[in-house]
């Protein structure tokens, strides 16, 4: 169990009365990237969000990389959220100059490259700017941040197609694939497909399905999409 | 760079098919140094693992050559090349004629076949 | 160092807000000058809302503080910053405070001024020039005074905040039991022995120093006193009274940290 990155223990989630989690288990190991895919409303994010201990859990244990998740995660998790989050008020230069002294992880020297390749204006307020421009932010600051476990909320969902081109580059450029795993949720698998060496299925707040990329395609002949449809008929 | 992948054939045989017919076609050059495999990755948008793939695997066959501290490059070894070009060509046409054959074409046909396709297709890739 | 990093962002995040309670004040305080100047000075007992409405003042700012961390999604980004529960809370607890100092600040000082105004417009200056002299001398304990009580006011909004956050169903009225509870036996424990001996230490000011000083002032008038107050049951200010209080508020905001830390969700 010591080289698995996440370890979920008959984990419950419960919103009010409604359950969102039942009682699952399972184990990510550590390393690449892994894709975490299903339909809307199947729990990718309730799951990402308990990883990250965004979300307190109603029942079990969950621990991220050898201790138990509360808050404090965040030393060692990334959290990237689908919704817009960062400071409207401060201006793209700020919000990296703010991160470099609130992450001790952050390197704000990697985080000013890939916002100046992305030519985006680093003088403009973070308010100011475009919905594609805040995401290219966003995951600029996600990807500087060296810690060992990295999470992306449906990072492409509602950005037009070359800011998702955009973004799949930069993750395959800047994410530190020796010592860094990154978990990435979509609902729109193909897209990110190559990017990835491993993917989990979920439904109803359980993994249905975990298997190596390449091992589908190359054992079965079988894209993710193929692999999904088939498990979920 | 683009290549377009069929996600339901394993990605570091597609890349490599790629780079093989750089090479065989002569866009990259004997001795010529590879992109390194983060470039790659970027510029295809592939996970570097599936490139690191891809670059062992032709190292295995002989057609690129890593060199410590410096990179990968394309062997300097003609015949390794031509080695590499006649395996393609003999697994594309047999398959092709096999093909052919199983349809009823005969020998003839299938020759006048190939000279017609070749002059409508002059020049194109 | 990052605590400073946050408590600025605090003040950035409260800047706007801020600046139009400035405005407000000014404009207030324009608007009294006037009214004091055009038609009569007892206008300057509209100063004392004024006063009031800063008992008050930590409890909106705070909750204002936290509420848009959720509404604007930045409570994402905000609590997986690697700092502890405290040092995300303090800095935003502390840059409130320093709003408050400095809109109170601007109050006393407004007040001041105008009572000053309205001296010129008594017939009599005996009573104007008495109230101008207590303001200079016990104004400050008034100052610290509402200061304190707000600080209060402020981490009773933070707890309800950080418990509503914690519990999805019913967490507002939940947070605001247990803070009406715990209140409740605040007061009663404030009528104990235990509590005194712990409060009452580092006089301030006695009431019969108070009352005094009202006995000088209408003394010279008439020669004999013209207003009989009983000195009640003695009184006193303590300094250890203001310093357990703020211990109090410390040991809140702690339970608060400890919350945001193991229990509040974003």
């Amino acid at each position: 169990m010591d080289n698995m990155m996440i370890n979920f223990y008959s984990v419950s989630k419960k919103y009010g009365l409604t359950t969102a989690v039942k009682d699952v288990s399972f184990q990510i190991p550590s390393g690449g990237i892994i894709g975490l895919v299903g339909s809307n409303g199947s729990g990718k994010s309730t799951l990402l969000k308990l990883t990250a201990g965004l979300l307190t859990k109603s029942a079990g244990e969950i621990v991220v990389c050898g201790e138990t998740v509360t808050r404090l995660i965040a030393k060692k998790v990334a959290f990237l959220a689908e919704v817009d989050s960062l400071y409207d008020f401060y201006t793209v230069r700020e919000t990296l100059s703010f991160s470099k002294r609130v992450f001790p992880d952050f390197d704000e020297q990697k985080a000013v490259e890939i916002v100046e390749v992305l030519e985006v204006d680093l003088h403009k307020k973070i308010g100011a700017l475009s919905k594609g421009n805040r995401a290219r932010v966003k995951i600029a600051i996600a990807l500087s941040r060296k810690v060992p476990l990295l999470i992306m909320d449906e990072p492409l969902s509602g950005l037009d197609p070359l800011v998702r081109e955009d973004i799949i580059k930069m993750i395959a450029k800047y994410v530190e694939m020796e010592n860094q795993t990154l978990i990435i949720s979509t609902h729109e698998v193909s897209e990110v497909e190559p990017l990835l060496d491993h993917v989990l299925l979920v439904q109803n707040g359980e993994i249905i399905l975990s298997e190596k990329v390449e091992d589908l395609r190359e054992k079965k002949g079988q894209s993710v999409l193929d692999a999904m449809k088939e498990v979920l008929r | 760079m683009s290549v377009a992948f069929d996600n339901s054939k394993p990605i570091y045989l597609q890349l490599m098919d790629y780079f093989f017919q750089q090479i065989c076609s002569g866009s990259l050059k004997l001795g010529e140094k590879l992109p390194s495999v983060r470039e790659t990755a970027v510029n295809v948008g592939v996970n570097p693992n599936t490139v690191q793939r891809t670059y062992q695997e032709m190292e295995r066959k002989g057609v690129v050559v890593a060199k410590r501290g410096q990179g990968s490059f394309v062997t300097e070894d003609e015949q390794v090349i031509k080695q590499l070009r006649s395996e393609i060509s003999e697994e594309y046409v047999n398959k092709f004629v096999i093909y052919m054959q199983n349809n009823g074409f005969s020998k003839l046909e299938i020759l006048e076949q190939v000279k017609e396709a070749l002059q409508s297709s002059k020049g194109e890739r | 160092m990052s605590w400073l990093a946050l408590y600025i962002k605090e003040l950035r995040l409260g800047k706007t807000k801020f600046l139009l309670n400035m405005i407000f004040l000014l404009m207030v305080a324009v608007l009294f000058y006037v009214l004091i100047e055009r038609y009569n000075p007892f206008f300057i007992a509209l100063t004392i809302p004024l006063i009031i409405l800063h008992f008050f003042y930590m409890f909106f700012a705070m909750l204002d503080a936290l509420r848009q961390e959720w509404k604007h999604n930045t409570a994402v980004f905000w609590m997986n910053i690697p700092k502890s529960g405290w040092q995300l809370l303090t800095a935003k607890y502390v840059a409130v405070m320093t709003q408050l100092f400095v809109s109170l600040s601007l109050t006393f000082i407004i007040i001041y001024i105008l009572l000053k105004r309205s001296a010129v417009h008594f017939t009599d200056p005996i009573i104007p020039n008495f109230l101008i002299e207590q303001y200079q001398a016990y104004g400050w304990i008034l100052f610290v005074g509402v200061f304190i009580a707000s600080l209060q006011t402020g981490v009773v909004s933070t707890f309800i905040y950080m418990v509503a956050k914690s519990v999805r169903k019913w967490g507002w009225l939940l947070g605001t039991g247990i803070m009406v509870a715990s209140s409740w036996i605040w007061f009663k424990f404030q009528e104990t022995a235990i509590y005194r001996g712990l409060t009452e230490w580092g006089v301030v000011l006695e009431e019969e120093t108070l009352m005094n000083s009202f006995f000088v002032h209408f003394d010279s008038i008439a020669g004999e006193p013209t207003m009989d107050m009983d000195v009640t049951n003695d009184a006193i200010l303590y300094v250890g009274t203001a310093v357990v209080d703020l211990l109090l508020v410390v040991g809140v905001l702690y339970v608060c940290a400890w919350l945001l830390d193991k229990k509040v969700e974003a």
